[in-house]
């Protein structure tokens, strides 16, 4: 039979060989008559699959090396190379070509070893082709992750050793993850992840089967830092999509499958995937992380990922960690939003928070993206009226202090957010009250702004004169809401909600609105010019010109 | 009782005992009482009937009526004790009574008065109240009533009495005159008219021709009467229709004669004066007589206005000047009113940007000054329509209108030099003076705008582009306020947005706008948000990590600019003071020697040192620094940060701007702080710089007022105090359960007493009246009572008298007969 192959194959292997020392790639013409031999249904010459094999390194060398000019055509190659092999694989798959039969005799074991070997290495070779980042964006990259889906489907029905039972080609889909993990490529990624979404057996297999390869290689001293950081930036592209997964298991019965045929049970049992999901995140969280992934994984750490782990409490380290992060403000920031989750839903203590709560309020905080975000949290912690008066008067006191170097927006936070702190603990109104004190000058404020402890800072001791300068804020509105502290406190609390998002965007829309109303009042000074010179001395800017 | 016999025992054998004991029922006592009984049945049965209704009445209990003793207490009543409100107590009361007695005595005195004293019964016709009759009314009156009366008379035709007695009963209602009945010289003086119809003279009439005249009066019927005032009527109108047509006659008499009498008065005339008076001017006398009558069309003549001198033209002007002063004071401390806003004002909606709200913190334009502003515009209109009109006629090629700013540009370089594009854009705005056509309002409007545009593309007479824009502008200034509010803010807002750098004529309108606008206000349509973008612009940079010299330039003009706008109104602006802090520690040599911990914004950290700082080898000297900065420069080409000129600039500048700082903050609270900071920098700079003169100066400045500012703790919170709401009753002193109404309002309170008062008031009268009358009766019946007994006994007595009479004759005339038979 192999004698039969080989002689058959005579002209086109000849041919090659030709071509082989010309011209390394095989033209369109030349591939079609290999295709076309191998399509043919009596054909039994799979020794074409050789040579066609050792087509990919060459493709992937020209994509690599070349730039866009006249790659259509190799790429052409490559997919048509790429569809016909996956025909004839599918046909052997089908046929049965790949399974090892028990009863079947040497020679016929040896085929069927040889038909795998040429399956895996094809495969090796989509996968190989998946990592790579090639200079030309290509289409041939999407097809090839098409085929290893329809690879995986493929397998999961016919590789099975029995007919009844429930099989999920997880060694695969495994090595295809892996691969799309590292992939430099971010196309293939995002792909991937279209796929992805949609199939519960794929999320579970890929949760299920990582935290083995994570480990690997964060323990293998090869990866360089840069690829596990590719390899964290993939991971929480894909990651940080909503799963399918929930906790009612009905629900989860009826999501929708990549494979069709039977599953195994495991697929369902939910404990197991929440375990493996936190060892896989644990795992990944454990990499070194750039200031930048920190954000990330933490905007979505609490709503995310918490919820879907057997035991958050193993992301204690990490959270403290990030919460200690000094050299970016908003790390900690987000971290607390975690942390307020573990605290609440699962019983962690944390010691000194407030006196670390208290350390967050730098002068960055009202300049920070995240500051919304913050002052919710913020609001929550303080809203305990067993606190003690000299920590609230801290915190009231620092946030004050903050707000005179403040962007607008951060004073229009800040200003409700000291009323409602006022309001519930009216022992903090002797900042704003001190009848006493007001008899007596004072130069240095008491209030320590060194002293981290905020129950030692004397804030009490010192007065908001900070708010006096606010009332005098640039912004009418601010201004106007600043003066608050002169009136009764009569109003229960501020919503802060409705102070949190402004930004100077909305201050400018807010005045679109505004009509024009008569004339517009203008300056009587009267200025010769606006920059200073010899002619004009009377100018409006000195020590400029133009 | 009641209670004796429900427990004594059931109410039917009471019944049957009350029966029997009255012996209703039962056996009775033989045939003795059987004969009486039928002898006596009527009235047997109507006993009967009267126990059998008393013992009903007996048992059926809700028939009693109990008098109830309000107060139990004895009083005394004529001698004797007498519970209160008993029957015996009234009955004594009523009888002597005090109100009983008035209501007796007032009786009796009215009795004594009745029928015996006299009044006077007005019987003259409307000399009665209420009937105001009118002297005719009466005379037409008193006519028919007498007429009635006549009449009456005819009815008595029958009565049995004679003729004579029926005239007597009539006799009150014959009307007389001197004397005599009417009636018959009314008939004769009916005559007499109908008579006298075309004389009309004879109304006197002597005594002897009266008596010739009287006959025997006749009575007229009623269709008589009416008939003769009817024909009395008439013949009136038509004497006054004579009367009428007759003077028509003799006015249309004298209108023919008059013309006759005209043309001989005339002839009279003419014959007697030859020449007319004004035919004798000559024809100078002539025209000056015109030209005085056109004298009085002429104008009146007016006082010329007194040239002012140079010192009250001073004092006009300064008085202006404090009258645009306060308007801005005025702007600038918002509307007063809204001054003590109340917290609750700043509710949610405030901060949704209602329109409401919106428009609360817009500044109320002063009427004074706007009418000011049209009225100068009227002014100016008139001054230039002479010459403007004059100008167009002599103008045949007229300058059109650049329309949008690229017209502008191409008409401005058919232009040789500023002082042709001056006089060009000063045509233009003389030919479209709103009032010349319509339409040109916006036009000039629009004008500016493009002015303005031009303006920022900085040419080199930029000062004469912003005068003319500023002269514009005081009448012009919608379209311009709309443009920099949308256009221009809006691009940079964009482009800050998006990253972008910002532009050299990003700057030069800022610059602009704050030598156009009033900046002290505490709200500006144009000021306002271009603070916002300003400040926007700043805390980009504040946020930035690393700051190039290009950018430190950058926020340091716009600070100086911030500055500028709040010179006046010394409003705070946190923005600007991280910025300085930020740019001292971008360009202080080795800044990470600054103790941070006296810093308010910025977090140094340690280990940083940026490009822009100042290295410590460069020693300052006074060449160094240029002395102006260019503001294309800064937002120019990167600057190399191996240009150490600039960066002395900028740190001097920044230097500035913290001598800005101290000047502008003084009067907060916090100016501890804020020149705490610039001590901390002046103190860290003099180290490397000791030969730097103006930064030696300031840091002495500033070191005494560190040393010399004092605040005091905060009272804000010093308010009226204010009672605590509370919805539990108040006491009130006066408060009287009894009283059925309460009502806090004291007019209706008032309102009701009085009802109230009028309702009692009524009720007690026609009490009163009601025990008068009942009186009255009461005295009445006892007085007809008394008569009738005293007219019994009387007739009693005379039958008495009679029946003793009677009796001493029958018994005499027994006697008699007895004697009379014994002598028989």
């Amino acid at each position: 039979m192999a004698s039969s192959k080989r002689r058959s194959a005579a002209l086109p292997t000849s041919n090659k060989k030709k071509s082989k020392q010309s011209s390394p790639l095989l033209s369109l013409a030349e591939l079609n008559s290999y295709c076309d031999l191998l399509l043919d249904p009596n054909c039994k010459n799979y020794n074409h699959l050789t040579p066609l094999l050792e087509q990919y390194p060459l493709i992937k060398k020209e994509l690599r090396d070349n730039g866009v000019r006249g790659l259509t055509e190799v790429e052409k190659n490559g997919r048509q190379l790429t569809v016909t092999l996956f025909k004839v694989f599918q046909g052997l798959v089908r046929n049965g070509a790949l399974k090892y039969t028990k009863s079947g005799d040497e020679k016929k074991q040896m085929v069927v070893k040889w038909f795998n070997a040429k399956y895996d290495t094809f495969k090796n070779i989509l996968l190989e082709f998946l990592k790579e980042r090639l200079s030309y964006e290509s289409s041939l990259q999407l097809d090839m992750l098409e085929i290893m889906f329809e690879l995986i489907k493929l397998e999961a029905s016919y590789m099975k050793s029995n007919e009844k039972d429930a099989y999920f080609p997880t060694a695969t889909y495994k090595k295809m993850v892996e691969n799309i993990l590292q992939s430099e490529n971010e196309f293939i990624v995002l792909a991937f992840i279209e796929t992805f979404v949609k199939y519960w057996d794929l999320q579970f297999y890929f949760v299920n089967d990582l935290n083995e390869p994570l480990t690997v290689w964060k323990a293998t001293e090869q990866l360089s830092d840069s690829q596990l950081s590719l390899i964290f930036d993939n991971f929480y592209l894909i990651m940080k999509n909503q799963l399918l997964f929930t906790d009612d298991y009905d629900v989860l019965r009826s999501e929708d499958v990549l494979v069709r045929s039977k599953l195994p049970n495991v697929l369902y049992k939910l404990t197991h995937f929440k375990t493996q999901y936190q060892r896989a995140f644990v795992t990944v969280l454990s990499y070194p992380l750039s200031v930048h992934q920190y954000k990330e994984i933490l905007v979505i750490l609490h709503k995310r990922i918490i919820p879907n782990m057997e035991q958050p409490q193993s992301l204690m380290d990490f959270l403290t960690d990030a919460y200690n992060v000094s050299d970016d403000s908003s790390v900690p920031l987000l971290a607390l939003n975690s942390l307020y989750e573990l605290m609440k839903s699962y019983n962690l203590e944390y010691p000194d928070f407030y006196t670390k709560l208290y350390t967050l309020l730098t002068p960055d905080i009202l300049y920070s993206r995240y500051r919304s975000r913050f002052f919710r949290l913020c609001d929550l912690f303080l809203s305990s009226t067993h606190l003690s008066a000299a920590l609230v008067a801290s915190f009231i006191k620092r946030l004050a202090r903050l707000a005179i170097s403040a962007s607008a927006s951060g004073v229009v936070i800040v200003i409700p957010f000291i009323y409602n702190q006022l309001k519930r603990h009216p022992s903090c109104m002797i900042m704003l009250h001190n009848p006493e004190g007001a008899k007596q000058s004072i130069q240095t404020d008491p209030f320590s702004e060194t002293e981290l402890n905020p129950l030692e800072t004397n804030a009490l001791n010192s007065s908001l004169w900070e708010l006096e300068a606010l009332m005098n804020h640039y912004h009418p509105n601010v201004a106007t809401l600043a003066k608050i502290f002169a009136q009764p406190f009569r109003k229960p609390s501020y919503n802060l909600e409705d102070f949190l998002d402004w930004s100077y965007t909305s201050l400018l829309e807010s005045e679109d609105t505004r009509r024009y109303k008569g004339l517009a009042a203008l300056e009587f000074e009267e200025y010769q010019a606006p920059f200073e010179s010899k002619e004009t001395p009377n100018a409006y800017v000195s020590g400029w010109e133009l | 009782m009641y209670k004796a016999c429900t427990l004594a025992s059931s109410q039917l054998k009471q019944l049957k005992a009350a029966l029997k004991s009255n012996g209703l029922i039962g056996q009775s006592n033989g045939t003795k009482k059987d004969t009486r009984s039928s002898k006596h049945t009527a009235r047997d049965r109507e006993a009967r009937a009267e126990t059998l209704n008393g013992i009903r009445e007996e048992f059926n209990r809700f028939d009693e009526r109990i008098n109830r003793t309000k107060r139990d207490f004895t009083v005394i009543q004529g001698g004797k004790f007498v519970r209160a409100g008993s029957s015996e107590h009234n009955r004594a009361a009523k009888l002597k009574g005090t109100v009983e007695k008035s209501l007796a005595s007032q009786y009796s005195a009215r009795q004594l008065v009745k029928n015996k004293s006299g009044g006077l019964l007005d019987r003259r016709f409307g000399a009665k109240a209420g009937k105001n009759l009118t002297e005719e009314e009466i005379m037409l009156e008193r006519f028919t009533r007498e007429r009635q009366q006549s009449s009456k008379s005819k009815r008595s035709v029958f009565a049995l009495g004679s003729d004579d007695e029926d005239d007597d009963n009539d006799d009150g209602f014959v009307l007389t005159h001197s004397g005599k009945a009417l009636a018959s010289e009314e008939a004769r003086g009916l005559e007499l008219d109908e008579d006298a119809l075309g004389s009309g003279d004879k109304r006197y009439v002597d005594e002897g021709e009266e008596a010739e005249l009287n006959q025997p009066p006749r009575k007229k019927s009623k269709k008589e009467v009416m008939q003769e005032i009817i024909a009395k009527s008439k013949f009136h109108k038509r004497q006054r229709q004579a009367a009428f047509e007759k003077t028509q006659e003799d006015i249309g008499d004298l209108d023919d004669d008059f013309t006759d009498v005209m043309q001989e008065i005339n002839g009279a005339i003419s014959k007697t004066v030859k020449a007319p008076a004004f035919l004798n001017k000559t024809p100078e006398e002539l025209e000056y007589d015109n030209q005085v009558r056109e004298l009085t069309y002429d104008r009146r003549a007016v006082p010329a206005d007194r040239t002012k001198t140079d010192e009250e033209i001073q004092n006009e002007r300064e008085e202006k000047r404090k009258k645009l002063e306060q308007d801005r004071l005025n702007r600038m401390n918002g509307m007063v009113e809204r001054e003590d806003a109340e917290a609750d004002d700043l509710d949610d909606d405030f901060w949704a940007g209602s329109e409401d709200e919106v428009e609360g913190f817009t500044i109320k334009e002063d009427g004074d000054k706007a009418s000011e502003n049209d009225e100068d515009d009227d002014g100016s209109d008139n001054e230039d329509l002479k010459t403007s009109r004059t100008s167009i006629r002599s103008k045949v090629n007229a300058i059109s209108m650049p329309l949008d700013y690229e017209q502008f540009a191409e008409q401005l370089q058919l232009l040789k030099n500023s002082t042709e594009e001056e006089s060009f854009v000063k045509k233009v705005v003389q030919q479209y003076q709103p009032h010349l056509a319509q339409g040109n309002k916006e036009k000039m409007n629009n004008f500016v705008t493009v002015l303005y545009r031009h303006c920022l593309t900085m040419p080199k007479n930029l000062d004469v582009y912003f005068c003319l824009v500023k002269n514009l502008l005081e009448k012009y200034n919608e379209a311009l306020v709309n443009f920099i509010r949308h256009d221009i803010n809006g691009e940079i807002h964009k482009r800050i947005q998006a990253n972008g750098s910002l532009r050299g004529f990003d700057l030069i309108n800022f610059t602009l706008i704050g030598m156009l606008f009033s900046t002290s206000d505490h709200y500006h349509l144009v000021v306002t948000p271009t603070l916002i973008i300003m400040n926007e612009i700043l805390t980009h940079f504040n946020t930035k990590n690393e700051l190039t010299l290009n950018e430190i330039g950058q926020g340091i003009y716009i600070v100086e600019l911030l500055f500028k706008y709040q010179k006046l109104s010394k409003r705070y602006i946190p923005e600007t003071t991280r910025f300085i802090e930020r740019a001292f520690i971008y360009l202080c040599p080795e800044i990470t020697k600054i103790k941070v911990t006296d810093l308010v914004s910025v977090n140094i950290n340690p280990s940083t040192v940026h490009a822009t700082n100042i290295s410590k080898s460069t020693k300052y000297t006074d060449s160094i620094v240029p002395s102006v900065l260019s503001v294309l420069v800064i937002t120019g080409k990167t600057i190399s940060v191996k240009d150490n000129g600039v960066k002395f600039a900028l740190l001097a500048k920044t230097l500035g701007l913290a001598k800005e700082v101290v000047g502008l903050y003084r009067e907060l609270l916090i100016f501890f702080e804020l020149s705490l900071v610039v001590k901390v920098f002046t103190s860290h700079l003099l180290h490397y710089y000791p030969n730097w003169t103006e930064l030696v100066k300031f840091h002495q400045v500033i070191d005494k007022v560190v040393h010399n500012t004092t605040r005091h703790k905060l009272a804000l919170q010093q308010h009226r105090l204010l009672a605590i709401a509370t919805f539990a009753p108040k006491f009130e002193e006066n408060f009287n359960p009894d009283r059925k109404s309460y009502d806090l309002d004291v007019q209706k309170q008032e309102v009701s007493k009085m009802q109230r008062q009028l309702k009692k008031e009524k009720k007690e009268t026609l009490k009163d009246l009601r025990r008068v009358t009942r009186f009255e009766a009461r005295q009445q019946i006892e007085e007809k009572k008394s008569m009738y007994d005293a007219y019994h006994k009387k007739m009693h007595d005379i039958v008495a008298l009679i029946l003793t009479h009677e009796g001493a004759e029958k018994n005499q005339y027994e006697r008699e007969k007895k004697e009379r038979k014994n002598r028989k």
